[in-house]
């Protein structure tokens, strides 16, 4: 009797380490995957709620991985590009600035690009542009 | 043993003599107590057996339970050093392909997108203290510093009519740690950053740092040098006026 219930019992432990054991290794593999990025569901959220709170320059030093090559992963690259598009609209005052024509237009063709590519979220892009415009104290 | 009869050498479980054929009296009791040795022996084996075949399911059970341990155990391991292990994985691809990503970086420089150039090294995980990238370290050094200007300013600046309520002393502190931190390492550095193969770039890091607090915090050159020249007390009430409006 008392060998069944030890048997039963440790079964069931068994049972439980090995449903651990799966979500373990599982988790270990997904650790383990060399993508440069990981647009880890806490950096995401993040970044949507400091866009939803309009503060586009949080959202820009959030998304600055993007800039410089990470991958992101499919259903967060928008937001990543979002702020990637703050981020360029305050450098591209610098090169305005140092009258680098050049430079201005390469800058303003990415946004072009940028606005092109997301077009539901013109209105995000309008509201960075305001800004941008907002914070030049000269 | 000897036979009683004949002389003749006997053993103990003989029950006749070999020899002269006489029956053997003397070790009747020996025999019997080794066949009531064997029986019991034989019961024993059997009841051991008996707990051994009942138990065995319990002793692989437990034996899976350790197997099951030790694995969680490893994987634990494994996703808790997971980052040094891909840091170290990257850190050396970023070696092997030195051709490839030595173009990218100059383009990165030739637009002086300081900040690019950093979130790249720090993307690709590039350590710039070692061979071949050790050229870059001073460069990597001060982008990153740059990086920090850049985003304190950001933060402070770039937001939205709603988000204005959201600033506070913290983006002042931040702006201020942040220049003080580049203008610092610059001047510290001044000597190194003449000798650099990347000077220039180091130069034009600084002189955009100029322009940024000249368009975002309001100050042309003299002002610039009469905000570094303050204290941290005049310094923090500029910015508190620049950003808070106070």
């Amino acid at each position: 009797m008392n060998r069944k219930i030890i048997f039963r019992s440790l079964i069931a432990v068994n049972i439980i380490l090995g449903i651990w054991l799966i979500i373990s290794v599982i988790g270990a593999v997904n650790e383990l995957n060399l993508q440069y990025v990981e647009a880890d569901s806490h950096t995401s959220w993040s970044l949507v709620m400091y866009l939803e709170r309009e503060e586009y320059g949080v959202a820009a030093g959030l998304a600055r991985p993007v800039r410089g090559g990470e991958m992101i992963a499919g259903e967060n690259e928008d937001y990543y590009r979002i702020g990637e598009y703050a981020e360029l609209s305050f450098l591209k005052e610098i090169y305005v600035k140092k009258g680098a024509t050049e430079t201005v237009a390469i800058y303003e063709n990415r946004l072009a690009s940028l606005r092109e590519r997301l077009p539901e979220y013109a209105a995000i892009f309008d509201k960075i542009d305001t800004s941008v415009i907002n914070s030049i104290k000269e | 043993m000897k036979c009683r009869s004949c002389g003749g050498e006997i053993s103990l479980t003989d029950k006749v003599c070999p020899y002269c054929g006489r029956p053997l009296e003397e070790t009747i009791r020996h025999r019997s107590d080794m066949e009531k040795y064997n029986k019991e022996n034989e019961k024993a084996k059997a009841r051991t057996g008996k707990a051994a075949s009942e138990n065995l399911p319990i002793v692989i059970s437990v034996l899976i339970m350790l197997v099951l341990i030790i694995g969680i155990g490893v994987s634990r391991y494994i996703i808790a050093e997971a980052y040094h292990f891909r840091s170290d994985a990257l850190r050396k691809e970023s070696k092997e392909r030195y051709e490839e990503y030595e173009p990218i970086i100059s383009d990165y420089l030739n637009e002086g997108d300081y900040t690019g150039f950093a979130a790249f090294i720090n993307a690709h995980n590039i350590a710039t203290y070692d061979t071949p990238y050790n050229r870059l370290d001073l460069l990597n050094d001060m982008a990153k510093e740059y990086t920090k200007v850049v985003n304190s300013v950001e933060c402070a600046c770039l937001v939205g009519e709603e988000a204005k309520q959201y600033l506070s002393e913290d983006e002042v502190y931040s702006c201020r740690m942040a220049i003080e931190s580049f203008y610092q390492e610059y001047n510290d550095k001044k000597a190194a950053i003449e000798k650099d193969a990347y000077r220039d770039h180091i130069v034009d890091m600084e002189a955009r740092v100029g322009l940024i607090m000249e368009i975002y915090l309001g100050m042309d050159a003299e002002e610039r040098t009469a905000y570094l020249a303050g204290s941290v007390n005049e310094q923090e009430a500029y910015l508190e006026e620049v950003i808070l409006g106070e």
